[in-house]
């Protein structure tokens, strides 16, 4: 599988400058449709943040402050530490778990596993609480 | 099932008899044929040389079905879902039943579903697609507007990264429905994303294109650009009539040969950037968490693959004799070149045929005849792509990334054909291997 990864890695890179020439589409015709999408229209979808903190929105929070937040809105899936109720994901604990093998499990949290806090921040905001999506506001 | 039987440790009996008990229906269901195989029938009174009932009544006229429906002997043929492997109904994944299509393509009402926050339903009229982002001028279009542009039509598999992925550590699942149904094959029709980038322009550094779904996950995907421009199309008819709502009504993205998941169904935006976005679904998911502790990411490419869907675990043999061995296979780098067959585990194997038309990136059906003695046989397929890749036992393919990746499980499958005629899912135990 690595041989695979790598490799599609050289094919894209062998790719890419052959792919900027098509890229560069001048010649291309106009055909005239669809419009241009005011920046308010581009802004209310455009709520993907990445790693470098591009697309973060203003605003600021505290942990003690997102306490009772949690214990409302998230809670009743994930449980009141993290644990993950029934069936739904944990979101606590797990390091140092990640290179068991059967009949141990890694188990992969946001602790353990996810390599970055933006994704938590983009994940939460567009699909959380499950039954609620985008309900939530940044601040 | 009970909360205590639906601990993942330890529990792999029950499942594999719930399992069996769900494959027993489809046979049950299905059991008229198998009657008729044996000179039985549901009523002799229809047989030679009688006049059976239907030729003797006027069927219903035309305007009866304004879309048509398959045959109510057809009924067995259907999705199905396992409630115990996931925690909702929205957010899970059914199968599509391998063990009764024909050919390659899926009819459109048995593409599995994989949805990370229900099925959405989306009115046309109210739908846009937005791109923006490292282009040079933004755009808003309508389905009505992508219907205009020029169209291309493409044959695609799409099979999600997670297929077979409930086989890692042991032979689970009881049906090729359940450890392979995670795959389709339909005919494509949409407009290629270089028509549209055309339309917008792309900065000199747009390297990567972020797709998003107007479902309530949202689902986003990072995809580079190379692959954008090199065959991905926005899609809005399958087989011929537009999307169904559960692949992604009005339109979505096709990415061929990778997973699935990638494949932004309801797609709304479309937006350029310089560099991926590492969204939930491609860092804490569709990841391959390798026995090192370390994981595979943008591990896009579904690999060559194939199985046996005659006979199966749904579909016993009916006594010795001859039989058309027939399975599919597939690979997300291209054609697929070769199958080789074996009857006894792969210690011997012969090629099978492959049936026109072998396309890249898409299912492709193999055969081959076999004259069953009636003793116990283990039926193994493996692929062969145009890169000369070979689809590996799972023994290699666990020495290579242990049996806890979830995703991109390539393995060869093994049936275990019994005495009885009865089809079972094993593993090999390789001894001195």
């Amino acid at each position: 599988m690595s041989v695979c990864v790598t490799s599609m890695r050289k094919l894209l890179f062998a790719a890419s400058a052959l792919v900027l020439a098509q890229a560069a589409p001048a010649a291309a015709e106009d055909l005239g449709l669809g419009v241009v999408p005011t920046p308010e229209q581009i802004a209310g979808w455009n709520k993907d943040v990445r790693p470098d903190g591009v697309g973060l929105p203003e605003g600021s929070g505290t942990a003690k402050e997102g306490e009772p937040l949690y214990l409302e809105k998230c809670a009743y899936c994930h449980g009141d530490f993290g644990e993950g109720l029934g069936r739904w994901p944990v979101l606590a604990g797990g390091f140092g778990t990640l290179t068991y093998q059967f009949p141990q499990r890694p188990e992969k949290t946001v602790g353990s596993y996810w390599p970055y806090s933006s994704t938590l921040f983009d994940y939460i905001w567009r699909a959380m609480p499950f039954p609620e999506p985008k309900s939530l506001t940044p601040d | 099932m009970t909360r205590e039987q639906d601990r993942p440790d330890g529990m792999a009996l029950a499942r594999r008899r719930f399992l069996r008990a769900v494959a027993a229906g489809g046979v049950a269901a299905g059991g008229g044929a198998l009657a008729a195989g044996r000179a039985l029938a549901a009523n002799p009174e229809n047989l030679p040389p009688n006049e059976p009932e239907w030729a003797r009544v006027l069927g219903p006229g035309v305007d009866d079905r304004g879309y048509g429906l398959p045959s109510i002997y057809e009924k067995h043929v259907k999705r199905r879902w396992v409630p115990w492997l996931t925690a909702s109904a929205e957010s899970t994944v059914n199968f599509t039943p391998l063990q009764d299509l024909h050919g390659f393509v899926t009819p459109n009402g048995l593409c599995f579903e994989r949805h990370h926050g229900g099925r959405a339903e989306v009115n046309p009229e109210d739908h846009r697609l937005i791109i923006h982002g490292l282009v040079e001028k933004p755009l808003m279009l309508t389905v009505e507007d992508l219907k205009r542009m020029p169209s291309e039509s493409h044959f695609y598999f799409c099979e999600c990264a997670a297929n077979s992925g409930m086989e890692w550590r042991n032979a689970q699942l009881n049906g090729v429905q359940f450890t392979h149904g995670m795959v389709h094959c339909v005919h494509w029709t949409g407009v290629p994303l270089r028509v549209l980038f055309e339309q917008t322009g792309l900065r000199p550094n747009a390297r990567w294109v972020l797709a998003e779904g107007a479902d309530a996950a949202a689902m986003t995907r990072s995809i580079p650009m190379e692959k954008a421009l090199a065959d991905c199309l926005v899609a809005y008819a399958q087989n011929g009539e537009a999307l169904r709502p559960e692949q992604g009504y009005p339109i979505r993205l096709v990415v061929p040969g990778f997973e699935a998941n990638m494949w932004v169904k309801w797609l709304r935006r479309l937006e350029v950037g310089d560099q991926p976005w590492y969204t939930r679904e491609e860092t804490s998911k569709y990841t391959d968490l390798l026995p090192s502790g370390k994981a595979y990411i943008f591990s896009w490419v579904m690999e060559a693959k194939s199985v046996i869907t005659f006979p199966c675990p749904e579909k016993p043999l009916n006594g010795p004799g001859y039989y058309s061995v027939r399975g599919l296979a597939w690979s997300g780098r291209g054609r697929i070149t070769r199958v080789d067959v074996s009857f006894d585990g792969g210690r011997n194997w012969q090629t099978a045929k492959l049936q026109d038309p072998v396309y890249p990136m898409c299912l492709t059906r193999f055969e081959i005849p076999w004259r069953w003695n009636g003793e116990r046989a283990l039926l193994v397929s493996r692929a062969i792509d145009e890169t000369g890749y070979v689809q590996p036992t799972m023994y290699d393919l666990q020495k290579m990334r242990g049996v806890e990746s979830v995703y991109h499980n390539n393995a060869q499958q093994v049936w275990e054909v019994k005495p009885s005629g009865e089809v079972e899912n094993v593993r090999l135990r390789y001894v001195n291997a």
